[in-house]
């Protein structure tokens, strides 16, 4: 490509400039986590630290239930993967290898409910949680979290489903294997990258979504790590060094799991997801 | 044989249509159950009661109800314009670079909870110690006092859910530019177009249903925007960032007309619902 000289170092900077505006407020909650306690509350801040302290890592255990933040969030994970996997990959299949009356409303009325978004359900789900008994209960939030996840899963599921080579799956049944037999021995085994996929949507949204959470978990016991980082804003002081610290601890484990299953959830959201129906 | 194979679809499907079934469809219609009635928590001595569609004509008599539809609107509207600059700006930035590491910053934003992001923010725009409020102060000389400041409020709110989904975005811009045969633009080179040429015809017409795409996924994700605005000014200073799931939220939760909610809900429902159709139309004529 031939270009003016000029334009290129335009270019350079223009991307320079946006490059650094995604990364600073990164790079701002990583650095607030490492600044001595004097360094924090400075007008104006300082740009570089006078010396470096992450004691504050290890402290927060003591200071904050981090941890029974962490594990209610997993409990929570957990079973929100166990109710919304196995249905969606069950039902992706059917929409996947068989033809049946209303598949396509079907899979269409699934994919709308992809869409909505969870906030419509909130009244009912908090009204009826609550006559069981199961607001501050992880269960109850669990399969608020189920619901809201397992038309993803299958839409995701089922587009992660055309990637398996058609002609395997058809030499097992010529070869007189059942339906249940070769979605068994063929379809699960070939199927693990989809399914560690579509439990990532699961943790990702256990670990994320924020207004269930914070309606039906009011005992602090109960609480999972987005209440425990939104429990911060109302103190008297707001410790900010503190609340970077749960925050850098809580982003770290999305991170990697973002860049391992990138792919997957694009897919998912847009057109790649309504193949053959 | 041939009636054992039509039972197949049934087996594979009935776990997950039980889950919409029982956790779905009769949560959504206890929903629009309640909001037929007259439950308001504040009044314990009131007679429950079937009071028709009163909830519903109630709603367009609510005096709060225009600024709540304009602040959704304006919200969704000016996040919806970020996600399409910021989106587009990405792509093209993301598909001429070749640093790994760096393409990884650019979007990682994506992976950070709204939780966090809102926190994040808070902190960079803190009035006396926020990095942004000084960068602000060096370069207007006036304190960003932004949580008094409804329009001030509101832009900040969309700053940071612009940050936080402006990746998602890129990425589909980036798909589409990736499918525009380089013949184009080879083709675009040997008449001698400038590259803002090139963008404008080239580039932007062929990927216009991407283009669409991304406008209804912004305005669906726009229109239910909650957990930025909660925490960050829930929903003031005065009502000027309430937008519908703000004031959904405050009408259960803190004035616990839990009938009243619920008409609201049964309202955004169909809102949502209609957009998820033509977003689904769209994908399907792309296709």
């Amino acid at each position: 490509m031939i270009e003016k000289r000029s334009t290129k170092y335009f270019y350079n900077i223009i991307v320079g400039l946006v490059v650094l505006s995604v990364a600073f407020p990164l790079y701002w909650m990583i650095y607030t986590t490492i600044l001595p306690k004097n360094d924090i509350y400075l007008s104006p801040p300082r740009i570089i630290p006078s010396s470096i302290n992450i004691d504050g890592y290890i402290k927060i255990f003591a200071e904050r239930p981090v941890v029974n933040w962490i594990t209610n969030t997993i409990i929570v994970g957990i079973v929100t993967v166990m109710f919304s996997v196995p249905p969606a990959v069950l039902g992706a299949y059917a929409f996947y290898r068989f033809n049946f009356k209303g598949k396509g409303v079907l899979f269409n009325m699934l994919f709308i409910l992809m869409i909505v978004p969870s906030a419509v359900l909130l009244v009912p789900f908090y009204q009826l949680l609550s006559s069981m008994k199961l607001t501050n209960n992880l269960l109850g939030l669990s399969l608020v979290y189920t619901v809201f996840t397992v038309p993803t899963n299958t839409v995701l599921f089922y587009s992660f489903l055309f990637s398996i080579p058609h002609a395997i799956e058809e030499a097992a049944l010529i070869d007189g294997c059942s339906i249940f037999g070769s979605f068994k021995k063929i379809i699960l085994p070939l199927s693990i990258p989809g399914i560690v996929a579509i439990s990532v949507n699961s943790l990702s949204l256990a670990w994320n979504e924020f207004l269930f959470a914070i309606t039906l978990l009011n005992k602090p016991t109960t609480w999972t790590a987005v209440c425990g980082v939104y429990s911060f804003i109302g103190e008297w002081t707001l410790m900010w060094d503190r609340a970077m610290i749960v925050s850098v601890y809580f982003t770290i484990p999305m991170i990697i799991f973002f860049f391992l299953t990138q792919k997957y959830f694009i897919a998912g959201l847009t057109a790649g997801a309504l193949k053959g129906v | 044989m041939k009636s054992k194979e039509r039972l197949y679809p049934l087996f594979f499907l009935t776990p997950l249509f039980l889950i919409i079934i029982i956790f779905w469809l009769y949560p959504f219609l206890y929903e629009v159950y309640l909001s037929f009635l007259n439950i308001d928590l504040y009044k314990p001595f009131q007679k429950i009661e079937y009071v028709g569609l009163e909830n519903y004509i109630k709603i367009f008599k609510d005096p709060n109800f225009g600024s709540v539809v304009y602040v959704s609107i304006v919200y969704t509207f000016l996040f919806t314009i970020g996600q399409i600059l910021a989106g587009i700006g990405i792509a093209l930035i993301l598909k001429r670079l070749t640093n790994r590491f760096i393409k990884s910053v650019l979007i990682s934003p994506f992976a950070i909870s709204t939780t966090v992001v809102s926190l994040l923010f808070l902190w960079m725009l803190q009035p006396e110690y926020g990095i942004i409020s000084y960068f602000w102060y060096l370069l207007t000389g006036s304190r960003l006092l932004w949580m008094t400041n409804g329009t001030a409020a509101l832009f900040v709110t969309i700053i940071g859910y612009t940050w936080k989904y402006f990746p998602l975005k890129a990425l589909i811009f980036l798909a589409a530019l990736e499918g525009v045969p380089i013949s184009l633009y080879e083709a675009a080179k040997v008449d001698g177009a400038t590259s803002i040429q090139t963008f404008f015809n080239i580039t932007l017409p062929s990927i216009k249903p991407t283009f669409s795409i991304v406008v209804l996924l912004s305005i669906i994700q726009g229109s239910h925007c909650f957990d930025i605005i909660y925490i960050m000014t829930s929903g003031g200073p005065a009502m000027a960032t309430t937008n519908y799931v703000i004031y959904l939220y405050q009408t259960m939760f803190q004035y616990h007309k839990v009938s009243y909610a619920s008409a609201l809900s049964v309202i955004l429902l169909v809102v949502e619902m209609v957009l998820a159709i033509f977003y689904l139309k769209m994908l399907k004529v792309k296709e």
